[in-house]
């Protein structure tokens, strides 16, 4: 399954709530996907393997496909930023 | 999972009077510690996480600030609904370099994974709506502001 991973400063309150939305905007879009929750400390560590990652905080940035997960907070943008996740998920397949 | 009761009429806040965000956490911390909801690693944790990772959201109509700490600083959790006196500058979450305006402030106490995901989901729904966040700016006591807060839409999208 393909895994993406989402990032804030603790892996508890944001990021959560960005996975839980990213997961229901890709099942939307007809995509099971495993879909992570972590801190940005251990981003490092979680995102070895990972399709795609979500950023909520600007900081490093990592070789694999990045979206704007401020995007799927405030749901502005939303529907696109999910469009072209689900998008390069199914590419993968 | 946490209700609506987890928003608190005793820790809502009307005109709050601060220059900075750590202002802000020093006034709500005295109140948090009071009511026991908090413990002493509070204020110093908040502090630091919001220079580090800051919680201004750059919602629409308006930014709205929702900060939290570590789940250990948490002895009830708490949604504590606060307007500012006049907005101050608040780092913006997606880039900490950025400032946003911010005048409403919801303090976020948690302490259980998971448990607060829905909450939090029917916040930023509420957060985009414009009609609800203008309720915001026209309450003038505290009741009117819980009560405005309090009639929120509890769903999301």
């Amino acid at each position: 399954m393909a895994r993406v991973i989402c990032a804030c400063g603790s892996g508890v309150a944001t990021s959560q709530l960005v996975a839980s939305k990213v997961t229901r905007m890709l099942k939307d879009r007809g995509v099971d996907a495993d879909v992570e929750a972590v801190d940005i400390k251990s981003l490092r560590h979680y995102i070895n393997g990972a399709d795609a990652y979500v950023s909520i905080v600007k900081g490093e940035s990592f070789d694999i496909p990045t979206f704007d997960g401020i995007k799927f907070l405030t749901g502005v943008g939303a529907d696109q930023e999910a469009d072209k996740l689900a998008e390069l998920l199914k590419s993968l397949k | 999972m946490l209700g609506k009761e987890t928003i608190k009429r005793d820790l809502t806040v009307v005109d709050l009077e601060a220059g900075s965000c750590d202002e802000v956490f020093e006034k709500m911390n005295h109140v948090f510690l009071e009511k026991g909801f908090v413990n002493e690693k509070y204020l110093p944790t908040i502090c630091e996480r919001e220079h580090k990772y800051p919680t201004a959201l750059p919602v629409e109509p308006d930014p709205i600030a929702i900060p939290h700490t570590e789940a250990d600083a948490i002895i009830t959790p708490f949604i504590a609904p606060v307007r500012l006196k006049s907005t101050i500058p608040w780092g913006d979450m997606s880039d900490p370099n950025h400032k946003l305006d911010v005048k409403l402030v919801f303090l976020l106490g948690f302490n259980e994974p998971g448990a607060h995901i829905e909450l939090l989901q029917i916040l930023m729904h509420n957060f985009s709506r414009p009609e609800w966040v203008k309720s915001l700016y026209q309450a003038e006591t505290e009741d009117e502001y819980y009560d405005a807060v309090m009639a929120m839409e509890w769903t999301h999208d």
